[in-house]
């Protein structure tokens, strides 16, 4: 083309356009293909979903007619099996007293024995009477107000029970204590294991027996557990045996969480043996590499 | 428009007659620039060679097809005033125009490429 020419300039086209067009012309082909075969499972689809949509409209009207039915009958008065007393208890009986007292009921005091209230006006299924003392209605009537129990759902305002209040001491449930209630508060408690030099005391309390370390513990009933117990093994209750050289002090122990143990801890320990001097070498002994064929050696 | 009409007009768009027909301007652009720069006056101070007789800037030509296009001269004298001789100093025309116009011709062919997709 430019043969004629002595000296001129070219202008080169590098066309990657074309080549580009080209394969974006499959490529749509393509999708346009894949769009239609989308397009027919959807109608499919569609069809399938209008016809279950359309049962089970059908049902939900069939179970709202039936429910407005329901509704309209008349339901029978429920006989009053409630226990309850009919009048609303009293602000002591909603929060009972730290402390069990006497309330006197009458016209005047009396120096008469304090009986237990009557069965009558608000019957207690929960607690029944002994048989052997049937409750006597008598004019003077004392009530005994025990403290309530540690439920703060439902507390029970008056107790027949003949037993004197008793006082209760509340602890955190112990790992151990299969019928503790489940806690309904989060606690967090530490349990510390002291290595002594002496002997071990013969008797030790129910809560630090441990248990037999072939068969681990199952979870208690109606415990919580925290989820990071379940997925990691779990660790033995029984402590390693002390070190000889341990002195006296708190070399481990266990923490407890929400009446779980979760974790144990060391640190006294590992620090103890941490700080002993080092007893082996730190550096690189030459004496115990393989000599070389004609290395002179000793002298 | 479907993808599948888009890509029915992508198959029928005709490129190679595009590029001939944008190359050709641009080449047409460079060679103007190029016989305005050989028009200047003897006797003056000048960069480009002298307007003496008009044969230099007659001999410039262009020639394109869809993938190039060629702005160049069948004069010798072209070749001499671009390179220079043991006599006369190189004069560069063809160089200094093409650095200065090839950017303004690689634009104008790949807007008209652009147009003639978006018009497909």
């Amino acid at each position: 083309m430019d043969d004629a020419y002595t000296i001129g300039i070219r202008l080169a086209l590098d066309d990657g356009v074309s080549a580009g067009i080209t394969a974006i012309s499959g490529d749509l082909a393509m999708l346009d293909r894949a769009i239609a075969a989308t397009i027919g499972s959807l109608s499919r689809l569609t069809a399938i979903g209008g016809d279950a949509t359309h049962a089970a409209a059908a049902e939900l009207q069939r179970f709202a007619r039936q429910s407005e039915q329901l509704v309209r009958v008349p339901q029978p008065p429920a006989a009053d099996t409630s226990p309850a007393p009919a009048q609303p208890p009293r602000a002591t009986d909603v929060f009972p007293p730290a402390k069990a007292f006497m309330t006197t009921t009458g016209a005047a005091p009396t120096t008469a024995t304090p009986q237990r209230a009557p069965a009558t006006p608000p019957p207690l299924p929960a607690v029944a009477a002994p048989p052997t003392a049937p409750p006597k209605l008598t004019a003077p009537v004392v009530r005994i107000l025990a403290p309530a129990p540690p439920t703060a759902s439902s507390p029970i305002p008056v107790s027949t029970s003949p037993a004197p209040p008793a006082l209760t001491v509340f602890a955190p449930p112990r790992p151990h204590d299969r019928s503790a209630p489940p806690a309904t508060a989060p606690s967090v408690e530490v349990q510390q294991h002291f290595v002594t030099n002496q002997a071990p005391a013969a008797a030790l309390p129910p809560t630090s027996a441990p248990p037999a370390a072939s068969a681990p513990a199952a979870p208690i009933a109606g415990v919580p557990i925290a989820p990071s117990v379940l997925m990691e093994p779990r660790m033995p209750s029984v402590a390693p045996p002390p070190s000889p050289q341990a002195a006296t002090g708190p070399s481990h122990g266990d923490v407890y969480l929400d009446g779980m143990r979760v974790g144990r801890w060391m640190s006294d320990n590992l620090a103890r043996e941490a700080a002993r001097p080092q007893a082996g070498g730190t550096a690189f002994d030459p004496r115990i590499t393989p000599a070389w064929p004609g290395t002179l050696q000793g002298n | 428009m479907s993808i599948a009409d888009l890509a029915r007009r992508l198959g029928r768009l005709d490129l190679a007659e595009v590029r001939h027909t944008a190359l050709a301007a641009a080449a047409d652009t460079i060679a103007g620039q190029v016989r305005a720069a050989l028009s200047q006056p003897p006797g003056t101070d000048h960069d480009f060679p002298w307007h003496r007789t008009g044969a230099l800037a007659d001999s410039i030509g262009v020639s394109a097809d869809a993938n190039e296009a060629v702005v160049g001269s069948t004069s010798e004298v072209a070749h001499y005033q671009e390179f220079g001789t043991a006599t006369v100093p190189p004069r560069p025309f063809f160089a200094a125009i093409a650095a200065a116009g090839a950017e303004a011709a690689a634009e104008s062919v790949g807007a008209a490429i652009a147009d003639a997709i978006r018009s497909a």
